[in-house]
């Protein structure tokens, strides 16, 4: 299998389409016995290879499906389960989060613990709980991160959360524990000797703990690229093997044997005492693969190396296929290899590292987009500083000085020291770059079609760099462009409209995106409150209402119409324009700024318009009436701007938190008022959505915009039942999760369809 | 696999252009292919070789109007010397792999407008030396080649050429005759070595007078 070991890889992953029947699996895996058979008889594959290749996308075609284990029958209250703990996702003051499983079903179970332990927990302990067992929360709105589909792609269906301390108990521990153990140990020493940011940069980059990093860095961070120089790699490894490699050769004068046998070991217990990282022990491994090659005496193909670390780790551990770190890390550790020829053409330093800085950008943009819906195309420029300076210098100051905390503890003073400062220099010019330069492209979720061809195209690309065909090269750098501009403008180019109400919990938000994208209008955009019921949290912001923007591909907003000032209503204003660009505020005539949100229109960028009942505005050439306030009502609620509009010849009535007696004026003053679809008012409470109204304006539809379990108990049964006896279709946010209707422009109609099935 | 001609581990290269190459590895080293010199382009239009502007003996050659033109693949160097010496006098048969992708892309190279009907005509040995060689070494040549060999010539005397002097070898008698019937109409004559073209211009002379209309040489080394 000699420099063939990729075609492992390409096997596993055909055996992976075959195991999610994704579209076109079989297709995938017909082709792939065909391309077999042609490598066969031009004698490019022997039988045997063949076979063994076979065999593995066979075999992977099993091992894949994470989910073979006895279905648990009980799901609720006090349910008994004990096991071993396999891994710990997350320990904090607050929150001990760790996966079970259970010795009689092999299941994998994941346990919240919502207390600070104190005993800590070990891997590989036998662990008892008791609890109430239910299932991990799913995504409830287009675009949001769905934690059940997530663990269930580890292989992890169900979960407990515990918060009293006699809900579990465990004993023992295994290697991998008492690895994990020592791991905690330095870590708790480090923050003994240590300065808060020292210790927590050396525990992100030698332990891979960045828990106790700052939120604001790491934010940067992500906004830039640059996670991946937190995330342990090969880059880290090789710095730190290169310095270890030095000492044991230099300084202890050990034979080159001795060392290889060292570092090897090293390598072994290094990954778990790091967190345990794909991409660490993908360094890792390779490393030792190499040196493994040296006592052999063999001429090294690091390729092989490379494809054997990604089958053996997809072997123990499938799940990973779906991480994101993984995958970042083969695809960009595989295409450096390829690029080998075209770095050595490169001739200077310089040229080979802005061309690897930009080919780490391009490889992954697919994978980055389909995450996070955006990718900030000057990052590369900054990812080739940034790498430079954490290789040369700041990963080795890391390194540097957690030896010397072990070994000189007097000189720390120093090191420290250089370490805050270096630390402080540099936040200092990424935020600097990030308050002028960052203009993320938004691009929206990309379908398989485009992510097909744009890997398409880049291979050619790099086929043609490689060939030194620079014309080639050129045209097909403007092909994937043209790529990633037809992605951009779809939506443009879509005769279809969406309305959807998102599913916040107990607050609202509509978004109104027109056909041919022609104005994105939000009616509303609430927040909720933390558990005290009194803070205001971004949230709903954050999880919901960004995350949908970005995945539709908007960055800008023709309009936001806010019915009133309530918190569930626009308390995730202020957050929306940090991050998108608004170009009108309407509101009712009587709103007032609530004192605690700074009017955020002061900067005078945004219009501020103010309407009152009888007034039409218009957006993007798509007319809104308002029907209320007709006049000031010293009520904040009832002073909503209600709204009527036509989506496919369809009206709808968006209502804010008005209460029955200014619905009864609104039908009074429009009595020609006919709605197809209501926005039913104030989350379905009994004092709105009277039984006059509803007889007058008949509409065919409800949907009602409310929180699951509620304090106020919405919506109403009264509601309900006048919903009901009118022979309503209701949609519920609580129950349907984010509720859609998508519209063609010259149609009358449209369908609604609602997130959770 | 090991390099057929040094014998050591071949260092297989996969980039972004040989990743899903259909093409066979090369069965020789990057070292021994480097130590071969290929003609790029021909500074003598009639022999096909790059080292010498003027060739006193293609002027006569060209006079004689036998053939259009010989082109080869490699310089006859050292390294080629020794490596054409231990495949056809040490019967090292499977180093003809060494040469079949150049020889191939050579032939493609040099002759762009040849027709598709051409036959090949490689140069025959005595029976004598075909037996204590056991394979006719520009036979095995022909067969790396998309074109199909036909065998119209026979090799009357078996002396053998390496050991004559120039003068010995442009003096000789034509060591060949027509075997066959009829000829093909345009033909390529396969050779190990091009060295004064007496040999493939005897081979020439008898495909000539039997008609065949076009005829170029196509060797190894010049």
């Amino acid at each position: 299998m000699r420099g063939k070991g990729y075609f492992l890889v390409i096997s596993l992953l055909v055996g992976y389409y075959l195991a999610n029947q994704l579209i076109l699996s079989f297709a995938i895996a017909l082709v792939w016995l065909v391309v077999l058979l042609i490598y066969y008889q031009r004698k490019r594959l022997e039988l045997i290879e063949c076979l063994v290749l076979v065999g593995l996308t066979l075999f992977f075609s099993q091992h894949f499906i994470l989910d073979q284990f006895d279905r648990l029958e009980e799901l609720g209250n006090d349910v008994v389960i004990s096991g071993k703990v396999t891994a710990i996702t997350k320990q904090s003051d607050q929150q001990t989060t760790f996966i079970l499983r259970d010795s009689a079903s092999k299941q994998l179970i994941q346990i919240n613990q919502f207390l600070s332990s104190s005993v800590p927990l070990r891997v590989g302990a036998r662990c008892q709980v008791t609890g109430e067992m239910n299932f991990p929360t799913n995504a409830t709105n287009p675009g949001q991160f769905d934690f059940q589909s997530y663990l269930a792609d580890q292989g992890i269906d169900y979960q407990i959360n515990l918060n009293q301390s006699n809900q579990l108990q465990c004993t023992g521990t295994n290697l991998a524990g008492r690895l994990n153990h020592l791991r905690d140990q330095q870590m708790n020493r480090l923050d003994q000797r240590m300065s808060e940011t020292s210790a927590s940069w050396i525990k992100s980059l030698i332990f891979g703990d960045r828990s106790e990093l700052d939120d604001q860095v790491q934010d940067l961070f992500e906004r830039w690229h640059l996670t991946h120089l937190l995330a342990i790699s090969g880059l880290h490894v090789s710095i730190i093997v290169a310095i270890l490699h030095f000492i044991c050769i230099y300084l202890c004068r050990l034979t080159k044997e001795t060392t290889y046998q060292l570092l090897i070991t090293f390598l072994l217990i290094y990954p778990i005492l790091a967190g345990g990282a794909p991409s660490i022990w993908r360094a890792a491994l390779v490393t030792i693969c190499n040196y493994l090659a040296w006592y052999q005496r063999d001429r090294i193909i690091s390729i092989d190396f490379l494809s054997l670390a990604f089958v053996l780790l997809l072997f123990l551990k499938p799940e990973w296929i779906n991480h994101l770190g993984f995958q970042f890390s083969f695809l960009i550790s595989f295409s450096l290899l390829l690029s080998k020829k075209i770095l050595i053409q490169l001739k200077t330093k310089f040229a080979q590292m802005v061309f690897i800085s930009l080919l780490c950008m391009v490889m992954i943009i697919p994978i980055q987009v389909n995450a996070f819906y955006l990718f900030n195309p000057i990052s590369f420029i900054i990812n080739l500083v940034v790498t430079f300076y954490f290789s040369s210098f700041f990963i080795p100051l890391i390194f540097f000085g957690y030896l010397v905390s072990l070994l000189f503890p007097p000189l720390l003073v120093l090191i420290e020291f250089l370490i805050e400062l270096s630390n402080q220099l540099f936040i200092t010019l990424i935020q600097f770059v990030d308050t002028y330069l960052y203009y993320p492209i938004v691009t929206g979720k990309l379908s398989p079609l485009i992510i097909t061809l744009y890997y398409l195209c880049l291979f050619y690309l790099l086929v043609q760099f490689e060939k030194r065909q620079f014309n080639k090269v050129i045209s097909s750098f403007i092909l994937l462009i043209m790529i990633i501009v037809t992605n951009q403008i779809t939506p443009y180019l879509s005769p279809y409209g969406k309305v959807t109400v998102l599913d916040l919990g107990q607050a609202n938000s509509l978004i109104i995106e027109l056909p041919h994208r022609k104005a994105v209008v939000i009616y509303d955009v609430g927040a909720t409150l933390a558990n005290d019921y009194t803070t205001p949290t971004d949230r709903a912001y954050q999880q919901i209402i960004k995350p949908f923007l970005y995945q539709a591909g908007i960055n800008k907003i023709d309009a936001v119409i806010l019915s009133h000032e309530d918190h569930d209503h626009l308390g995730s204003l202020p957050y929306l324009l940090e991050d998108f660009t608004v170009q009108t505020v309407i509101t009712s005539a009587y709103f007032e700024w609530p004192e605690l949100l700074l009017n955020p229109l002061k900067t005078g960028l945004i219009e501020h318009q103010r309407v009152k009942a009888g007034e039409s505005f218009s957006i993007g050439s798509h007319d809104f009436y308002s029907l209320n306030p007709s006049r000031d009502w010293r009520n904040t609620n009832d002073n909503s701007l209600v709204i009527e509009t036509r989506f496919a010849d369809q009206s709808w009535l968006l209502t804010g938190d008005i209460s029955a007696h200014v619905e009864e004026t609104i039908v009074k003053n429009n009595p020609q008022l006919a709605i197809d679809t209501l926005v039913v008012a104030h989350h379905g409470s009994a004092t709105s959505t009277s039984q006059l109204f509803l007889t007058q304006i008949a509409p065919n539809q409800a949907i009602i915009p409310v929180g699951r379990n509620n304090f106020f108990n919405h919506p109403s049964e009264i509601v309900l039942n006048r919903l009901t006896d009118q022979g309503l279709k209701i949609y519920r946010t609580d129950q349907d999760g984010a509720i859609q209707f998508i519209f063609h422009k010259n149609q009358r109609g449209g369908t609604f369809s609602t997130h959770l099935p | 696999m090991n390099c057929l001609i040094c014998d050591k581990q071949i260092e297989v290269e996969i980039t972004w252009t040989t990743l899903f190459n259909l093409k066979q590895q090369p069965p020789i080293c990057r070292t021994c292919t480097n130590q071969f010199a290929k003609i790029s382009t021909p500074t003598c239009e009639y022999c096909g070789r790059d080292d010498k502007q003027t060739c006193t003996d293609c002027a006569r050659w060209q006079k004689r109007d036998l053939m259009t033109m010989n082109r080869s693949v490699y310089r006859y160097n050292e390294f080629l010397k020794e490596t054409i010496t231990r495949f056809k006098y040490r019967g090292d048969y499977a180093l003809v792999e060494a040469f079949a992708d150049v020889f191939a892309d050579g032939v493609k190279n040099c002759f762009p407008t040849i027709p598709a009907e051409t036959k090949l005509v490689p140069i025959p040995l005595s029976d004598e030396r075909l037996r204590s060689r056991a394979f006719n070494q520009a036979e095995a040549l022909a067969s790396l080649l998309p074109y199909q060999t036909v065998s119209v010539l026979k090799r009357t005397t078996g002396e053998k050429q390496a050991k004559k002097n120039r003068r010995a070898r442009l003096a000789m008698e034509n060591p060949f005759e027509l075997s066959a019937e009829t000829v093909p109409a345009s033909v390529i004559i396969i050779d190990d070595i091009y060295t004064t073209g007496a040999t493939i211009h005897h081979a020439a002379k008898i495909l000539q007078d039997a008609g065949c209309e076009q005829i170029v040489s196509f060797t190894l080394a010049r």
